[in-house]
């Protein structure tokens, strides 16, 4: 089950990201600001968890989700995105807040996109026993990644896969995770 | 814009794999793939490492090093564990907490190999200063140096509790410091420095009972620190820190008494405090504190004596050797562990002439560490 506390703490993070970007939104050209488009991205995620840094025989199978709020168009192709997930395995929970610029467009009927994101990233790690002990760290997190949608009407995208390499330094150690995520996009605003 | 997007789309794909792909390590070819566990007791804690088979490299288990309250109303005083085991099952650990007379148990998490304290713990002798565990991990043997006894303990395979059998503990001579199951698990060898003499006695199948072997205790004579048993349980092999010497005794395999091989006593280097029979049987290796550096012998298998290996050179890495031990599973290193510097050597094998080599790969522990147990 996702900790309360924590995806509560997300949820302020984003609010006040979403402040903070506001005087950098008022900036841009005047049609932009009319109503900037949004895309609204949520569903599963996968994430091979790079466990081994921290004394596991092999890295670590997670399932969880994925959501994320995208201005596409800022400027031109180029957006930005505020991307959340969590995943859950046995005796991990793994977390992720990161913001980054994405640069999308089109290609034969489909959108691609690619982006760099930074932010934080937060690991928990159960150690079983008479007196079960979780530890917990919270740490920066890198990612690189892209994916595909396929829009399926106007205010609708089925993103087909979004990949995306995230390097988080927690407990203490670096990992190099591979997250996999699809799921469905919703447009609003815009022109 | 069509050759944008696939640029784009390539370049976001393949920064994403080649950034998860992790370097491969250089490994040896005859030992299997996989890990296994590492406990070292030092300072205030326990220090847990997962040793790769095939590259030693060493990987601090989350949440290492794991400090244990000496009672939950001093939780900023710790225990300082001087010597580890692992029961066979990799399910439980023990302890010694010398200071405080007792053993402790920890539950060992599955996946990570990370300790949990079982409480309560389990109350010994005084002093209690070594354990060793039958193969099977029915009983737990602990050396008491002050009250010059030897606590028995059976394990329960489920919970992994102690229990001190009926009779324990047993009578000792003076002082009993490092204890050994011998490898057929019939035989239990305890050294008693200050006695300059190694005790014997024959363990009760299925009930853990001893009884002193005819002729115990064995006069060694000299000041004998530490002594090994081949796997095949045929030889011991004894340093003498006075004379910086390691002989052999050969193991009656009906009633465990000892008898001094003639012509095997062999110099070391200066002050051999910890000595080794490789799990081949077929290599002996000493660590020599005083002149810091680990010397390497053959063993002839008919006779059990140790001849200096010709293709060995003098290798460092001695200082202050608080254990020495080798991993069982390949053969392929050999662990000397620094009392003094907090750090634990690690040397690779060559299984074919028993050459050592140091490696960049042994870990630090913080603290001087004093025992050390991996897992097979």
């Amino acid at each position: 089950m996702p900790n309360i506390r924590l995806l509560s703490r997300f949820s302020k993070n984003i609010f006040k990201l979403v402040i903070s970007l506001a005087p950098a939104l008022s900036c841009l050209p005047a049609s932009a600001q009319h109503a900037p488009e949004l895309e609204l991205f949520g569903g599963y995620s996968y994430l091979r968890f790079d466990s081994k840094p921290l004394g596991y025989p092999s890295n670590s199978n997670l399932n969880g989700w994925n959501g994320s709020l995208t201005a596409p168009h800022l400027y031109r192709e180029l957006g930005l995105v505020v991307d959340v997930s969590g995943h859950y395995g046995s005796g991990f929970r793994e977390y992720n807040f990161m913001v980054g610029p994405q640069v999308t467009t089109d290609f034969r009927g489909y959108t691609v996109f690619g982006r760099f994101l930074y932010g934080r990233a937060r690991d928990r790690v159960e150690i079983n026993g008479q007196s079960p002990v979780g530890l917990s760290s919270l740490g920066r997190a890198i990612a690189v990644g892209g994916g595909v949608e396929k829009s399926l009407s106007a205010k609708l995208s089925y993103r087909i896969v979004q990949v995306d390499y995230i390097n988080a330094s927690t407990l203490g150690q670096t990992q190099g995770n591979i997250r996999v995520s699809t799921g469905f996009v919703f447009r609003f605003g815009g022109k | 814009m069509q050759a944008k997007a696939v640029a784009l789309f390539s370049a976001c794909l393949m920064l994403a794999g080649l950034s998860g792909c992790g370097s491969s390590s250089s490994s040896s070819t005859t030992a299997p793939a996989g890990s296994h566990l590492a406990y070292v007791t030092a300072g205030t804690g326990i220090s847990a490492f997962r040793v790769d088979n095939r590259s030693g490299s060493f990987t601090s288990v989350v949440g290492s090093p794991f400090s244990f309250p000496i009672s939950p109303s001093s939780p900023n005083n710790f225990t300082s564990p001087t010597a580890v085991n692992v029961h066979p099952s990799k399910k439980f650990a023990y302890a010694l907490n010398q200071a405080q007379n007792d053993i402790s148990l920890f539950q060992i998490d599955s996946n990570s190999g990370a300790l949990s304290e079982v409480l309560p713990r389990t109350s010994t002798g005084i002093s209690p200063s070594s354990m060793s565990m039958t193969a099977g991990g029915d009983f737990l043997f602990v050396t008491n140096f002050s009250s010059d006894t030897i606590s028995v303990f059976s394990v329960n395979s489920g919970s992994g509790a102690l229990t001190e059998i009926s009779g324990s503990p047993f009578a000792a001579s003076l002082n009993p410091s490092k204890i050994m199951v011998s490898p057929s698990g019939k035989f239990l060898y305890v050294l008693n420095p200050n006695l300059t003499a190694i005790s014997a006695y024959a363990i009760a199948s299925g009930a853990g009972t001893l009884t002193p072997v005819s002729g115990s205790p064995f006069v060694i004579g000299g000041a004998p620190r530490s002594f090994a048993i081949d796997p095949a349980e045929h030889f011991m092999y004894v340093t003498d820190v006075n004379a910086n010497t390691v002989s052999a005794y050969s193991i009656n395999s009906s009633t465990g008494a000892l008898t001094f091989v003639q012509n095997s006593t062999i110099a070391t280097g200066t002050t051999p405090v910890q000595v080794l029979v490789h799990s081949s049987g077929t290599f002996l290796y000493v660590a020599n504190t005083a002149s810091s550096n680990i010397s390497e012998y053959k063993l002839d298998s008919a006779t059990g004596i140790p001849a200096v290996n010709t293709n060995s050179a003098t290798i460092t890495g001695g200082a202050g050797a608080s254990f020495m031990l080798n991993d069982s599973t390949s053969g392929n290193y050999v662990f000397v562990g620094s009392g003094n510097t907090g750090t634990i050597g690690e040397f690779s094998v060559n299984l074919t002439t028993g050459v050592l080599t140091t490696t960049s790969n042994g870990p630090s522990t913080g603290a001087g560490s004093n025992s050390m147990f991996l897992t097979k």
